[in-house]
């Protein structure tokens, strides 16, 4: 139990300092991470706590267009449950997963039988 | 830990994954909560591999060409992508930090980076799928599907008690 706790505490420490690391890294280096270019910035504590050449600094014109654009992408039309679209979006990444699944099986195969045929020449 | 039991909770963190991905299928504040409880299933998921964790993690100093250095690298990089999932996820949540009382402006990069690392963690779900495909397709087969399969199979028909009692 002592060491199950140990574990999870643990865990929890690694991820709290990435995410600590990725959020310095975003609030400060986004200007070299191409973000700003990409959206501009937000408003709030987030803006505040901003350094000077981050994606905070600036914000083009169509920042908000853009950030309700992405919001109805995400969240459907006001947020409504599309159950249609929602189980597409699942079949879709089931498809992914399966694709990758064969390429990653396929190469497997294929470098496999490279080896054994590398094998039986040399035998 | 049983293997049962790893596949079990490996099962439920897939179809959790999969719901969890489309707010479109739930709505926004299940999105949010079924994030919350799918990253503390991931605590789960890593705490019941943790041997095989050190293990890989010691063999990735020791052998430079093995598979489990492309585990490594696989399963680490997709540990940081649901890190950012969380952590944008939670800095653009809208149920989660108005039950708690806190109000964050959203910040588009967030949410663009929102976007990209759940795409991120998508394809390397994919990816870890496919390497632990062996593991995985074994242990179906030995704890769904030959169970199953004994289930539809013809039972052998009972030998006869009169020829039993002739045979003593």
């Amino acid at each position: 139990m002592l060491k199950a706790t140990f574990r999870y505490l643990v865990i929890l420490l690694v991820a709290c300092l990435a995410a600590l690391a990725l959020y310095w890294v975003v609030e400060n280096r986004a200007s070299s991470l191409g973000l700003n270019t990409a959206l501009g910035r937000g408003g709030g504590r987030h803006a505040m706590a901003g350094a000077e050449g981050g994606f905070l600094e600036q914000r083009p014109a169509n920042a908000e267009a853009s950030l309700e654009g992405f919001s109805r992408m995400e969240h459907g039309r006001g947020g409504e449950v599309n159950l249609l679209g929602g189980l597409s979006g699942v079949l879709k990444n089931v498809t992914v997963i399966a694709a990758i699944t064969l390429i990653v099986f396929a190469i497997r195969q294929a470098g496999n039988l490279i080896f054994q045929r590398r094998r039986v020449k040399a035998v | 830990m049983s293997a049962k039991t790893n596949l079990f909770v490996d099962s439920v963190i897939l179809v959790g994954f999969l719901v969890a991905f489309e707010p479109l299928l739930t709505g926004i504040a299940i999105h949010e909560w079924l994030s919350l409880a799918l990253a503390a299933t991931l605590m789960v998921h890593l705490v019941l591999h943790w041997e095989w964790v050190l293990n890989v993690a010691a063999r990735f100093l020791r052998k430079w060409f093995h598979e489990s250095r492309l585990n490594f690298i696989v399963d680490t990089a997709l540990f940081i992508a649901f890190v950012l999932v969380m952590l944008s996820g939670i800095l653009i949540s809208r149920s989660i930090l108005g039950l708690l009382g806190i109000q964050l402006a959203a910040s588009p990069a967030w949410r663009t980076l929102h976007s990209l690392s759940a795409d991120a963690s998508l394809y390397l779900t994919g990816l870890h799928f496919a390497l632990h495909w062996k593991w995985i397709a074994s242990t179906i087969n030995r704890f769904v599907v030959a169970p199953l399969g004994r289930l539809f199979q013809p039972r052998p028909l009972l030998s006869d008690p009169l020829a039993a009692v002739e045979e003593k």
